[in-house]
């Protein structure tokens, strides 16, 4: 997949122009020199209305951003059976992974996830003009790579973005590793060291 | 098992979590040290010690012992900057920086140097710090070695280490075997989670204990947000109390009143909270010449599995390219490994499907090398620079240069050859456009079509230096060779940020060592 991509509907340069990402994608991975400088007070933590409870980050759309776009990275690890509880776990890492990153990226963050998540933006950034609950694998594959391979950085960093949290999410729980060779501190430690058996996580 | 910070916490310790106390609530002491790292424990064990009173604070939380769980999402979550999610402002560079008391002492892999004789030379000769030549900070080092239990490794190299030393052997390129700060370590290789058996000498488990036990107060969960400061005296410092997870900011404030202040908040946090106080820069230095020793690395798969995530993550180094073209020629590096757990390995692939699956199937076979290359000692290596975002938090903008590529381009090549010479079936530069390679000579064919450009070449830095540098012309730094701001006369830096340049090698010694030094001259005059 290249910037030619014909499933996209407006091309680079025509997004550009129209000054799409100038004004949502600003600072993904890139705050600037622009808004430097200034030494304002510390703003009050972010707080989203339409949080289901179970998450802190993630809203119901982002719910199913994610439960779109995991199975395109997972790919073959991403489990044949039990997907729900595999789903679930997933977003519960993903969105405590997101809650500890600080202030300034989770901001940046809503701002991709929103970008993704409403219609317009989503449509003319990746050419996908339904929601996520109707993408499937292969469509999500290529929207990565579309990003991936794009000759704008702000979405090469939000694919950097993407990838990262989920993988981590995903690869750092041991119970996703064990056929890897990986299931986490070796047994015996946890006999000798009594706070592996509180796991918080 | 023995735990410091749980006895000392049992006993008398004075830990106070800035949330639990009254808003607009005034402190005082003679010295108050910003931060807990490698330079502001060091500092306040030192003026402790001296019977000076003494306050840490530290923006993260208190997590020891009970705390490490050996678990990846949970310790890089609570004990990095961010979350692990800093980045250059680009987004082209990840950093790694502790977050917790401890700073990144706590997290750090132990590997242990002296600052290079070359390096300290060159603050000398270029940069006019006095009384930094290798005799002179040669007893700092050694005082700091005996403090931490610095020795060289016994134990043999993991298999991740153990190619790095096999392929120099069989190029012929030189390698040593690490120091690192241990006492009876279990060798399994989660340094970077936060030691589960504390037996990494951390600030956590050495200077901070004994700062606390000379009657230090620990003040966690606190953000030094500014200076109120006037003429030449820094007053007082505002503070904002954190939630208990250290998370995110409350709207309590509270305020310190110290005879002097440290600053000690690592290479991005401590011109941070000067540019917030709007501090004298009359030639406007601070948070310029910021150094990240940027790191690239290279995946190998190798024939016999690897476990890299298990054994002392770095064992062994070669500087066989660290000084090729002489201190200020062209971009050296030294070679090092990385440990490879599951989740650290996904993040640093940015891969997704089939090409993420093949990785992690080899995830045991998996060889991780690395390349840190010494930036600052060129004109074409100026640093980046730190600003503050309208909310005030800080970010480093920080260009890699064409000088610093053509350094990274040499190291993947290097970092393939060491691996394809160790026995490697196949060697991928972490790159988003490298195939990987079956040999040495693929490998640099595919190395000559790869562009060298920001987000394409995956770039990370664990070391942040510089920003508050240290110099004898005010016209070119911010803090003179006693870590002296040059405007504000009590207040010092006494961390990485006074750096000139990078080192050339893991920095938590020649951070220990220049912290010990100019912690004692500042007893000397406080006593006086």
């Amino acid at each position: 997949m290249t910037d030619q991509n014909l499933a996209h509907p407006l091309s680079r340069r025509q997004l550009l122009q129209r000054g799409l990402f100038g004004t949502t994608l600003l600072g993904i991975a890139a705050s600037s020199a622009a808004l430097s400088g200034c030494a304002g007070k510390m703003r009050p933590p972010p707080v989203y209305p339409d949080t289901p409870s179970v998450y802190t980050f993630l809203r119901r759309d982002d719910v199913l951003l994610v439960s779109a776009i995991a199975p395109a990275i997972i790919a073959k690890h991403w489990p044949e059976t039990d997907t729900q509880q595999a789903r679930d776990a997933l977003l519960t890492r993903v969105d405590l992974f997101i809650t500890r990153m600080g202030d300034h990226n989770i901001r940046e963050i809503r701002k991709l996830f929103d970008l993704l998540n409403q219609t317009l933006t989503r449509g003319l950034t990746t050419g996908i003009w339904s929601s996520w609950e109707s993408v499937d694998v292969a469509r999500a594959r290529e929207f990565l790579d579309d990003w991936k391979n794009s000759r704008l950085s702000l979405l090469n960093s939000a694919y950097n973005a993407l990838t990262d949290i989920i993988g981590f999410a995903w690869y750092s729980n041991p119970h996703n590793t064990q056929h890897l060779g990986y299931a986490g501190p070796p047994a015996h430690l946890y006999e000798v060291l009594p706070q592996l058996q509180e796991r918080q996580i | 098992m023995n735990d410091p910070i749980a006895d000392g916490l049992a006993a008398c310790w004075k830990h106070v979590a800035a949330h639990t106390l009254a808003d607009q609530q005034v402190l005082e002491a003679d010295v108050a040290i910003i931060g807990t790292g490698a330079g502001g424990a060091t500092a306040a064990e030192i003026l402790s010690a001296r019977g000076l009173n003494v306050i840490l604070l530290e923006e993260g939380k208190l997590r020891h012992q009970k705390d490490f769980r050996m678990d990846e999402l949970e310790a890089f979550s609570t004990l990095y900057q961010e979350g692990t999610a800093r980045k250059t402002a680009d987004g082209a560079i990840a950093i790694y920086q502790g977050r917790s008391v401890g700073g990144s002492t706590t997290v750090n892999w132990t590997s242990t140097f002296r600052t290079p004789a070359p390096t300290l030379q060159h603050w000398q000769s270029v940069h006019g710090v006095a009384g930094v030549s290798p005799d002179e900070m040669a007893p700092w080092f050694a005082e700091r070695e005996a403090a931490l239990s610095m020795s060289e490794w016994l134990v043999p190299p993991n298999n991740n280490n153990a190619a790095l030393k096999t392929g120099c052997d069989r190029l012929g390129w030189s390698s040593a075997t690490m120091i690192r700060n241990v006492k009876g370590c279990w060798n399994l290789g989660y340094c970077g989670f936060g030691c589960p058996v504390n037996a990494k000498q951390s600030m956590l488990v050495t200077s901070i204990p004994k700062a606390l036990n000379a009657g230090a107060t620990l003040l966690s969960c606190a953000r030094a947000e500014r200076f109120i400061w006037r003429g030449d005296t820094a007053q007082e410092l505002l503070c904002t109390a954190m939630d208990a997870e250290a998370r995110f900011a409350t709207p309590l404030q509270v305020r310190i009143r110290a005879r002097h202040f440290v600053l000690a908040a690592g290479a991005i946090g401590s011109p941070a909270v000067l540019l917030r106080s709007d501090a004298p820069n009359p030639h406007e230095t601070l948070g310029k010449r910021t150094f990240l020793h940027p790191v690239n690395s290279s995946t190998a798969t190798m024939p016999e599995p690897v476990r890299g995530y298990e054994g002392a993550p770095q064992s062994v180094y070669s500087d066989e390219f660290l000084w090729q073209d002489g201190v200020a020629g062209k971009a050296g590096f030294k070679l090092e490994v990385a440990p490879v757990f599951p989740g650290g390995l996904a993040a640093q692939e940015t891969m997704y499907g089939n090409n993420l699956n093949a990785r992690m199937d080899k995830l045991a076979h998996t060889q991780s090398m690395i390349a840190l290359i010494r930036d600052g000692f060129h004109e074409e290596s100026p640093g980046g620079t730190v600003s503050l975002r309208e909310d005030g938090s800080p970010v480093l903008d920080y260009e890699i240069t064409d000088y610093l590529w053509r350094g990274l381009r040499e190291a993947y090549a290097r970092m393939a050859e060491v691996q394809f010479a160790a026995g490697a079936t196949e060697v991928a530069l972490v790159h988003h456009d490298a195939k990987p390679a079956r040999s040495w000579q693929e490998a640099k064919n595919i190395l000559a079509e790869l562009p060298m450009k920001p987000l394409r070449a995956a770039i990370f830095s664990a070391h942040v230096m510089g920003g508050c540098a240290m110099g004898g012309d005010p016209r070119t730094s911010v803090v003179n060779h006693e870590g002296r701001h040059h405007q504000l006369t009590n207040l010092s830096v006494m961390d990485g940020s006074c750096f000139p340049t990078s080192i050339g090698a893991n920095p938590q010694l020649s951070i220990y060592g220049l912290a010990a030094k100019l912690a004692t001259m500042l007893a000397d005059q406080l006593a006086a």
